[in-house]
């Protein structure tokens, strides 16, 4: 589904922001990349989607090498690459069922696929009696399941997701896991970057770690911190028992939503 | 469902800007009014020139002499290979021909004595070229008391008449380019105002076009918009003005055919400054990946 062939990306000339990175994605996969600030991670997922091109290597994705895909064609990868970022990136002045069916209006899907996909989509997610709320009165853990919403409504081959997690609190964060399984068990690979130490040690899925460019740890059923790390940063192991982001250090208050019921291990939930 | 979403987002771009708008309109008006109003001040400048040229151009006032002697003159000229035609005017005549042009002004006829009209001899030439030359001819005869070109008045208004179109061109193109730019400004703010959606958009895979489509449509909108001002105001600011204003000996009528296939070309261009001030304002802001 996804190979990267000594892909390395340098920023104006200087800023090495991936180095000679070779690795393989299977469909199905599911793959955290993990690593500091800095590592490469966004890059990476930014290369995936064709927001950036590679400096140098082959990026092929779905059976195409994109980083010699013509800028007219970007939008046509765009339709089988869901992506999730951190900030949601809802509109605001849109409603829950309008903000998904955004997505495939925009790429001119007829109305009655819109009618047919969304409610199937909202119910998947679980926010299918929220569906005429605006985002500002949903949760920062709705939204984010709105965003998800709308990345999977076409039905990608492949959910890219960029720290999903980095603005929501523990309990929250479990709810959206779920979520992201559930989608990958429907057959879309997903490759997710994160911070988040407890998702990645309880899901035990493979898990790429990156350190200044490169891919330093490749594990088919990993946990965040390996054992084989050699070029891990001090800043890093200085604040080791926090968590690094730092996103996370006051207890948020409970998400009074679907989000609830979820305290169990992600990976170990067996829904529907 | 396409057609409809894209007049509907050009439509909310339009209002979200309306001052911005206006002023973009304004400028295309401002432009193409001035671009309209040259082309047509210059073809009445035309088609006055060219009514005067078809006529006599030099005319060679007589000394008081007999009738005989004009008339020898006449022939003589006529006779010349650069004449095309030579025709005598006597006093009655030059006096019929004053009263008729200043009909208008009888306290003026009055005072003329009808005895001191000059006869004269009216050259028209086969050949512009050599009008130096028989202007020279003519008046070293003995009887020629003066010679006058009537051409020098034709060429003054000609000359204007360039001067005027050349300026009004400068001027329409001037500022036309700054209507194109005031339509990339405005498409700019609309782009720019709408950046978190075209943002997903391209996240989720919109085509380019469809992305550019609505706002490729608001420049055109406000070219077409500002140009057809432009064309109504030239079109009843030239009825006001023939309505209003006699300027005599000016012939000022145009053929409405013109009127019309030139408001046709005003309004081509309208569209061309707004499809290329959008373009320029979308470049910018739509650029792919690096």
């Amino acid at each position: 589904m996804i190979r990267l062939q000594g892909v390395s990306k340098v920023y104006d000339g200087s800023t090495v922001a991936i180095r000679d990175a070779n690795t393989t994605i299977q469909k199905g996969e599911f793959v955290f990349l993990v690593g500091p600030s800095g590592s490469g991670k966004s890059t990476l997922i930014r290369l995936l989607m064709r927001e950036e091109k590679p400096t140098q290597g082959e990026i092929w994705v779905a059976g195409r090498n994109i980083a010699d895909l013509p800028d007219w064609k970007v939008p046509y990868l765009r339709r089988s690459v869901g992506t999730v970022f951190q900030d949601f990136k809802l509109l605001p002045n849109k409603t829950v069922f309008q903000n998904v069916a955004f997505a495939l209006e925009v790429i001119g899907r007829p109305r009655g696929m819109v009618a047919q996909q969304v409610p199937k989509v909202l119910k998947l997610v679980g926010l299918s009696s929220k569906a005429e709320r605006f985002p500002r009165q949903l949760s920062g853990g709705e939204q984010q399941r709105v965003s998800i919403a709308r990345a999977f409504v076409n039905r990608p081959l492949i959910l890219l997701a960029d720290e999903p997690t980095g603005n929501l609190d523990p309990a929250t964060s479990v709810g959206i896991m779920r979520l992201l399984d559930r989608i990958n068990r429907t057959g879309t690979t997903v490759v997710m970057a994160t911070h988040d130490h407890a998702i990645v040690d309880a899901m035990r899925r493979r898990v790429m770690q990156l350190e200044r460019g490169r891919i330093v740890r490749d594990e088919s059923r990993g946990v965040y911190e390996g054992p084989a790390v050699t070029d891990a940063t001090p800043a890093v192991n200085g604040l080791k028992p926090v968590d690094p982001n730092g996103q996370r250090a006051a207890p948020t208050d409970p998400e009074p939503s679907e989000e609830q019921e979820v305290v169990t291990a992600p990976g170990e939930s067996d829904e529907g | 469902m396409r057609a409809e979403y894209v007049i509907g987002e050009a439509a909310t771009n339009l209002r979200r800007n309306v001052l911005l708008v206006l002023g973009a309109i304004l400028a295309v008006f401002v432009s193409l009014f001035m671009t309209y109003m040259a082309l047509v001040v210059n073809e009445v400048a035309r088609n006055s020139a060219e009514r005067w040229q078809e006529g006599i151009s030099i005319i060679a006032w007589l000394d008081d002499a007999d009738l005989a002697d004009h008339t020898l003159v006449t022939n003589e000229v006529s006779g010349w290979d650069e004449v095309k035609r030579a025709v005598y005017v006597g006093k009655a005549e030059a006096w019929q021909e004053f009263q008729t042009m200043f009909a208008d002004n009888p306290a003026l006829v009055e005072t003329v004595d009808p005895a001191s009209m000059p006869a004269s001899v009216r050259v028209e030439l086969a050949n512009n070229e050599n009008h130096q030359a028989i202007v020279s001819r003519l008046a070293s005869i003995p009887l020629v008391d003066e010679v006058d070109q009537a051409s020098e008045a034709v060429e003054d208004t000609l000359e204007a008449s360039r001067l005027l179109n050349t300026g009004g061109i400068v001027l329409g193109v001037a500022l036309g380019l700054s209507a194109v730019v005031m339509i990339s400004n405005t498409v700019r703010m609309a782009i720019y105002a709408r950046r978190e959606e075209i943002g997903i958009m391209k996240l989720v895979g919109a085509s380019n076009w469809f992305v550019r489509t609505p706002f490729l449509l608001e420049g055109l909108i406000e070219g077409l918009v500002g140009a057809g001002l432009a064309v109504l105001a030239g079109w009843f600011g030239y009825r006001w003005f023939i309505a209003n204003l006699d300027l005599g000996i000016i012939d000022t009528d145009v053929p409405q055919s013109f009127l019309v296939s030139r408001g046709l070309v005003v309004l081509a261009f309208g569209a061309f400054a707004g499809a290329v001030g959008s373009l320029v304002g979308l470049r910018r802001y739509l650029q792919e990946s690096k």
